[in-house]
């Protein structure tokens, strides 16, 4: 990702009014806003905030973070001696219209969502998602655009596009509910489900309430065999017809008139020929173009299972075998309701106005807090798919100050991220071991990257070339490969994202490694070619791999390890692990 | 600050002499503290193991240990007779039917969660998830309570995968699952890249070079000396399956379940106190009958071949087996030819570890809709778990900020479970 030169020649404001919304909601204002606001609570709880970081530090964690790229050593080299003094939000700028940034938010988003399937088989379709969320990105669309693309997706799961929710649950109209709520409002309706919510005041009418939007999007095969052989598709009660509904026994009784035990085509008279025909020829096994009683039941089974429940029931828990009590569809936040026998996208459009409307404060809210947290490390409220309506929200002023924002902005998520990166909370330094200086974002938090990130910091630190075009679906594979061992839910509570033992293999002893730091390798290597002495190699290995120039106190402990050493090459390379398998470089 | 390195040379100065564990032999040349801490492995090595076998989704009742093939709810599924005269199992089950003599099954397990994560959560940690406490879960308890902390291979392994959440909790990440989604080779980049004295001075230096060090570093640190442990330890041929005759291989099932289950008896050998294998996807909403099918024919005789062989071995008393999922499924056949949630009336199975098997604890009514005898609670369960493994149920182990939590929240151990022929 490289930094245009031509910038520094520009005098540019750093922020055209027109381009996001009213002159006084820009970037630069709120965040100075968010900055007095901070200032004052860190006055109040007597924190001393920590030192702001300088530019290298800066140009790692943000294109850390916000592109999800980890910054190559001359782009670093280039900022830091830029002497530009709106280099910071040219470059922020720049990291959010580029494609790396609409891809990384994309990749977020896909596991957010599929890190939840309760459909293990449905997650072959993420990258489907995926590539449907990057596009979406890369245009800046509003956020309340893509929740309700989501909310609403119809058709076939096999293409890009936005059925991956939907998909990832199986289409069950509970599990689509809960989702929806916990990732577009930060409310977990899910406890709800069977009891009311154990400490929030949401009830189980509620939950189910919600549900009812959804019974009557369904998955249904569709298209060539194989997993991504489904799609959504609304199933309407079928109109009225006048004919009565009848069981399969008082069907035959009334129409098997020579009671041979079935209905053969002269008995099937009236209305209920073209009944007849069709059941004949769904279900007539023993093809003697009559119809017994078990295969009028077969063909009632076959009936309900297309046509599925028109209505969400609410499950009898006192008296299971009843089969439930029919809910009207009823958005929780704001009893609101788009009326009953609505169809299936006239409801679903419905709750997609309700949840992503700018009355609706929890739609920002959520969003709002998710973004904080991936970039400052912890979120106003954690966990932070959790916002409840009761939880006693610290810094409410400036998580307020910034959902109004964002909501101005037409839930802009480029907006979002410049008005985040220019605060003081993004740009503190870290002081680890200091939690009252972190929970009050006067200190930045460190975080574990996000699989993508770490396998791009991990191609840059030792030169992995990258895929030629003929081998992108190993390259594909790979990445795949990588992400189950070093995933994790982007709504996973911080201290849930300790190291695992398979992770510490790979970076102790895989191959992938050895090879990257090996003396004969594509870094170390043109490195002890060029006869550079040891300090000098030092310094290259520490702004590759962590973006930074060493400390004194490093080069002296390296010097000592290489003298102690009997081969210096052997040394090198033990340091360039060491670089590797530290803390400081799988984290932001 | 020296101690990643010295357990790491205690290790290897082991492997040269070639002393297993538990033998004392040979021995004479270590210290006196070496000698003792291989002498209280022996002590843990006969210590309990337990293998939970995971049905994810929620297994149906109806089609698996509780059929109910004279009523409308039990559908078109039908009960064979077992080993022993009285109790039926689903068709399905024909090996484990064989094995009936070892195995209690309870069919009056009762719960409210009928939503996966949370049900899953409480038949895990015995606790309904909290916004304020990490429970840790079932496997991590046990690593923490029987577990050895000297050992090289992890004291909790979990076969094809598991949920996230459940992990060491406030136990510590110590604790934390050892997750291999497959089973059959050795775990991959247990081979190191150099040879060993090199590993130890990288290690050594990674820690100079992380000074100052913090929580997070300190984390870290201890997560690189249990990797390096594993790394050199001896046992990690456990994991190799191939050692195994290809007559056993086969009558666990060439599936992946299969394999889980092989390798649990291996682990189990091989001093690992907890493995739990994994087998899904049990959420049959639709098509339940042609997927629990499809389903049994995998566990079935992968369970069985464990209960043959953990008793071939003499490893059956000390080895609790669980069989279970986080809810049933509902008596009411549904549109889609499928079952439903259903934490009302579910069922478990256990057995080894002093459980008495060849019985049916607790029913549920013909219609299958409720619990008729004996109701089973989740602290019940889990008490009962706690004492097969000689854990103390009221143990408190200190959550963050303090606080004390038992290790199971109330609950009455099953005493049916243990009878007569208990060695407690």
């Amino acid at each position: 990702m490289k930094l245009s030169l031509a910038i520094l020649t520009l005098s540019i404001p750093l922020v055209a009014p027109t381009d996001l919304g009213a002159a006084e909601n820009n970037p630069i204002t709120v965040a100075a806003e968010i900055d007095r606001q901070l200032a004052r609570a860190w006055k109040d709880a007597s924190i001393e905030p920590a030192r702001p970081i300088d530019d290298a530090e800066f140009f790692r964690r943000g294109s850390l973070t916000i592109t999800g790229r980890a910054p190559m050593p001359g782009a670093l080299t280039a900022f830091v001696l830029d002497p530009d003094p709106a280099k910071r939000a040219a470059a922020v700028r720049e990291w959010t219209e580029s494609k790396d940034f609409a891809q990384n938010w994309a990749r977020y988003w896909r596991d957010a969502i599929f890190y939840r399937a309760q459909e293990p088989r449905a997650l072959i379709a993420s990258p489907l998602l995926e590539s449907w969320l990057q596009s979406k990105f890369e245009a800046d669309s509003s956020w309340g655009e893509i929740a309700t693309e989501i909310i609403t997706a119809t058709g076939p799961v096999g293409e890009p596009g936005p059925t991956g929710l939907i998909f990832a649950q199986a289409g069950q109209p509970e599990e689509v509910a809960a989702e929806t709520s916990r990732l577009f409002l930060g409310i977990q309706l899910q406890c709800a489900q069977c009891h009311d919510h154990p400490y929030d005041s949401w009830s189980r009418e509620q939950f189910h309430e919600l549900a009812a939007f959804f019974p009557r999007a369904r998955l249904r095969r569709d298209g060539p065999q194989g997993p991504l052989g489904f799609a959504i598709v609304s199933t309407e009660v079928p109109k009225s017809n006048g004919r009565k509904a009848m069981r399969p026994e008082q069907f035959v009784r009334r129409f098997d008139t020579n009671k041979d035990g079935k209905v053969s085509k002269d008995e099937a008279t009236g209305d209920y020929r073209a009944v007849f025909t069709r059941a004949v020829n769904t279900v007539d096994r023993n093809k003697d173009g009559a119809l017994s009683l078990k295969e009028v039941e077969q063909f009632a089974i076959y009936l309900a299972r297309r046509r599925g429940p028109a209505e969400h029931r609410m499950p009898d828990l006192e008296n299971p075998q009843r089969p439930g009590k029919v809910m009207n569809p009823k958005f929780f936040l704001e009893d609101k309701s788009p009326g009953t026998s609505k169809g299936d996208l006239e409801r679903r459009k419905a709750l997609a106005r309700y949840v992503t409307s700018t009355e609706n404060p929890w739609f920002a809210r959520a969003y709002v807090n998710r973004i904080w947290s991936e970039l400052v490390g912890r979120g106003f409220v954690e966990p932070i798919d959790d916002l409840g309506p009761e939880r006693d929200v610290p810094f409410a002023q400036v998580f307020d100050t910034l959902s109004t924002g964002f909501a101005k902005s037409g839930y802009s998520t480029r907006w979002l991220v410049r008005t985040i990166t220019a605060t003081r909370a993004f740009q503190n330094a870290a002081r680890p071991g200091d939690e009252k200086a972190e929970t009050h974002f006067a200190a930045f938090a460190s975080k574990r990257m996000r699989s993508d990130a770490f396998l791009d910091a991990l191609v840059t630190a030792l030169g992995i070339p990258a895929a030629a075009p003929s081998q992108a679906r190993q390259a594909r594979a790979g990445r795949r490969a990588f992400d189950t061992l070093f995933g994790y839910d982007p709504s996973a509570p911080r201290d849930e994202l300790g190291g695992t033992i398979p992770q510490a293999l790979f970076l102790m002893n895989s191959p992938t490694v050895e090879n990257g730091i090996s003396e004969r390798g594509p870094i170390l290597g043109p490195l002890l070619r060029s006869k550079r002495d040891d300090r000098e190699i030092l310094t290259e290995l520490y702004l590759r791999v962590l973006a930074r120039f060493p400390k004194d106190k490093e080069l002296k402990t390296c010097a000592e390890y290489i003298a102690a050493s009997e081969r210096r090459n052997d040394a090198l390379e033990d340091i360039f692990w060491c670089l590797v398998n530290s803390a400081e470089f799988g984290t932001n | 600050m020296n101690d990643s390195h010295d357990s790491i040379c205690e290790l290897s100065r082991r492997d040269f002499l070639g002393a297993s564990a538990a033998g004392l032999a040979g021995l004479g040349a270590l210290s006196w503290a070496s000698q003792l801490r291989a002498n209280s492995d022996a002590i843990r090595s006969q210590g309990r193991a337990c293998i939970l076998l995971w049905m994810q989704g929620g297994p149906s009742q109806f089609e698996t240990f509780d059929p109910k093939p004279g009523h409308a709810n039990g559908g078109p599924t039908k009960s064979i007779s077992t080993s022993v005269p009285g109790i039926h199992v689903a068709e399905h089950w024909p090996q484990v039917a064989k094995e009936l003599d070892d195995i209690a099954i309870l069919r009056s397990l009762t719960n409210r969660e009928g939503n996966h994560q949370r049900a899953s959560y409480q038949l895990h940690t015995g606790y309904v998830p909290s916004a304020n406490v990490k429970y840790p879960t079932l496997g991590s308890i046990v690593s923490a309570e029987i577990g050895s902390p000297e050992a090289d291979l992890p004291s909790f392994v979990a076969v094809g995968g598991t949920q996230p959440t459940l992990r060491g909790g406030f136990l510590g990440s110590q604790h934390d699952p050892f997750v291999l989604q497959r089973a059959g080779r050795r775990p991959q980049n247990t081979r190191t890249a150099v040879q060993n004295d090199r590993v130890k001075r990288r290690l050594s230096l990674l820690r100079k070079l992380q000074n100052p060090s913090n929580a997070q570093i300190d984390e870290r640190i201890k997560l690189y000396e249990r990797t390096g442990r594993l790394t050199l330890s001896p046992k990690l041929g456990a994991f190799d399956l191939e050692k195994e005759p290809a007559k056993l291989r086969a009558a666990y099932g060439d599936t992946e379940f299969g394999r889980g289950c092989l390798l649990a008896r291996r682990l189990v050998e091989s001093g690992v106190s907890f493995v739990e294998v994994r087998s899904g996807n049990w959420d049959t909403h639709q098509d339940n009958f042609n997927r629990v099918k499809g389903l049994s024919g995998q566990v079935d005789p992968a369970m069985a071949t464990l209960l043959r062989d953990l008793r071939d071995r003499g490893l059956l008393d000390s080895t609790l087996v669980i069989w279970m999922g986080e809810f049933g499924r509902t008596p009411k056949i549904n549109g889609r030819t499928g079952r439903d949630h259903f934490p009302r009336a579910f069922n478990a199975a256990m057995a080894g570890a002093g459980v008495r098997g060849g019985q049916v604890i607790g029913a549920t009514t013909d219609d299958g809709m409720a619990v008729k005898d004996r109701p089973i609670a989740v602290p019940d369960l889990f008490a009962s778990i706690c004492h097969g493994l000689r854990i103390d149920q009221d143990k408190e182990n200190t959550a963050t900020l303090g606080r004390p939590i038992r290790i199971v929240d109330g609950g009455r151990v099953v005493r049916e479970l243990f009878g007569r022929t208990a060695t407690i």
